[in-house]
């Protein structure tokens, strides 16, 4: 049997709905942080890393805060503001982060020490690089954040932008329970299997039993023999990601 | 004592210690968070009383552990108004801390921490091959390689951490990149002493390339052998080191890795 159109299309549009409320909770935080860096002139290439952090654990704790206690916050476990910025040669690294465990809102701190084993390099990270390097948002995951959050999470980003130059991001990271199961929840309307895959191809949500969160829809050993359980698939927002239908099993 | 929460590494390394803290066990975290980095060359030594309650030791017991350290040179005091205990990085501290947590672990202890370790790798790998994204295979590509060129034991020990963690994460378990990082503290500490030899390092990085290429291919069960058998070999060098230099007449090295 086919899903049909019709509650395709809307199971699509309240899919569509949870990621754009992620993106619009970060983009308040992302104004509400370059109007404090416009207000106060800060020179992100001129100050120390030390200057730069305490300068952003102040402008962006307020904001922290917001994000994760006002409206849509279920869906969100931590955000913060990175930046990347100096000449060339003594480039510093910045980050500020707050999460929400059992309702407490706490900041988080990470190892930005190049030289420590436990460096968290979040510049190599794609979350981080794309919004970097292009200017537009970035939907990463989900994936396993070894140094950050060591669990699986999805990062959605924003650039930061300073006098017209993409310094930084500002970025939260999705509460993957309570994200999965609403997708999910969205997906029990059609009456076929179906997932939410990213833009490589890996569940963020689905209804088959065996196709839990993290997984890729084919793995790596049966990419090239095998045929895709896809028989159709719908895009989701500008981020690669889309629902598809699978088939049945057997 | 804070609301500031901070990485899995550091959360390990300054867990609380058991019913009994000892000196000796707060000399070798204390020590292995320097030689990891995570207490970097200047960095200011928290507070002491914070940091004996941290631990769950008497504040007698930090201050015995901080004066071994101003012995080894790993910690400096100074006084005046810019005072406190700064961390300093002797050069030396990666062969000779591996060396004193060889010591501090007996010959099964060794073995049964080396099983493990190459259980986490053989495991992560399997499932790596299966669901790593191709991100996660350049990464592990690129460590494996730095590993294999690294000018000095810290280095190598760093990357081939890296690795392993790097694995668990492709693996897409929260639990096998949890494993990882404890090991990482409680094993880590030791690899410098057989990366000593830059061949070791050359042959490791060699073997960890194949197995993220194992990954690449998807193949599981190879991949899952392969970083098996590196870890396991890892751990025969580990126990030959610790037991020392052998007398003539007596077994060399055991089983398959004769030579």
């Amino acid at each position: 049997m086919m899903a049909d159109q019709d509650t395709t299309g809307q199971v699509v549009s309240s899919l569509e709905a949870h990621v754009q409320a992620l993106y619009d909770a970060l983009e308040r935080a992302q104004v509400g942080l370059e109007q404090a860096l416009a207000a106060d002139e800060v020179d992100v290439e001129q100050r120390t890393s030390e200057e730069l952090t305490e300068y952003l654990r102040g402008a962006f704790r307020p904001l922290a805060a917001q994000l994760l206690s006002g409206q849509s916050s279920g869906h969100i476990a931590g955000t913060g503001a990175l930046v990347d910025a100096g000449p060339a040669a003594s480039r510093q690294l910045s980050m500020v982060w707050w999460v929400r465990r059992n309702e407490v809102v706490s900041e988080k701190r990470h190892n930005l020490n190049p030289a420590s084993d436990a460096f968290y390099d979040f510049r190599v990270a794609p979350w981080f690089s794309v919004p970097q390097r292009t200017g537009r948002p970035a939907l990463t995951g989900p994936y396993i954040d070894a140094w950050g959050l060591d669990d699986l999470t999805i990062t959605a980003a924003v650039p930061l932008t300073v006098k017209g130059e993409v310094v930084g991001v500002v970025a939260l990271d999705v509460a993957i329970p309570q994200f999965v199961a609403d997708l999910s929840q969205e997906l029990q309307r059609l009456d076929v299997d179906a997932a939410v895959v990213n833009a490589e191809q890996r569940i963020v949500a689905s209804t088959a039993p065996e196709l839990t969160t993290g997984l890729p829809l084919t793995s790596r050993a049966q990419a090239a023999a095998t045929q895709s359980p896809a028989t159709a698939s719908y895009p989701l927002c500008g981020q690669g990601w889309a629902l598809v239908l699978l088939a049945p099993e057997g | 004592m804070t609301d500031v929460l901070s990485t899995l590494t550091r959360d390990v390394l300054f867990a609380p210690l058991d019913a009994e803290g000892r000196t000796e066990t707060v000399v070798n975290r204390l020590r292995t968070a320097v030689t990891l980095g995570v207490l970097a060359d200047g960095n200011q030594l928290p507070n002491e009383v914070e940091l004996a309650a941290q631990f769950n030791v008497a504040p007698g017991t930090l201050r015995e552990a901080l004066a071994i350290l101003r012995d080894e040179g790993i910690v400096e005091t100074r006084r005046g108004r810019a005072g406190g205990s700064f961390i300093r990085v002797p050069d030396s501290l990666h062969v000779s801390h591996g060396l004193a947590i060889l010591r501090s672990m007996s010959p099964g202890d060794l073995r049964d921490s080396s099983d493990w370790r190459a259980t986490i790798a053989g495991s992560s790998a399997y499932f790596a091959a299966e669901r790593a994204s191709d991100e996660n295979v350049q990464t592990l590509a690129a460590l494996a390689d730095d590993l294999g060129t690294a000018p000095d034991e810290a280095t190598a020990r760093r990357h081939d951490t890296r690795f392993h963690i790097e694995l668990a994460a492709a693996a897409q378990s929260r639990r096998l990149s949890t494993a990882a990082i404890n090991l990482q503290v409680a094993y880590a500490p030791v690899l410098p002493l057989v990366y000593e030899a830059p061949q070791v390092r050359k042959d490791v990085g060699a073997g960890l390339r194949e197995v993220a290429e194992l990954v690449r291919s998807g193949a599981a069960d190879q991949a899952r052998r392969l970083a098996w058998e590196i870890a396991d070999e890892t751990g025969r060098r580990l126990l030959q080191l610790r037991a020392g230099p052998r007398r003539p007449g007596t077994r060399g090295r055991t089983g398959k890795v004769a030579k």
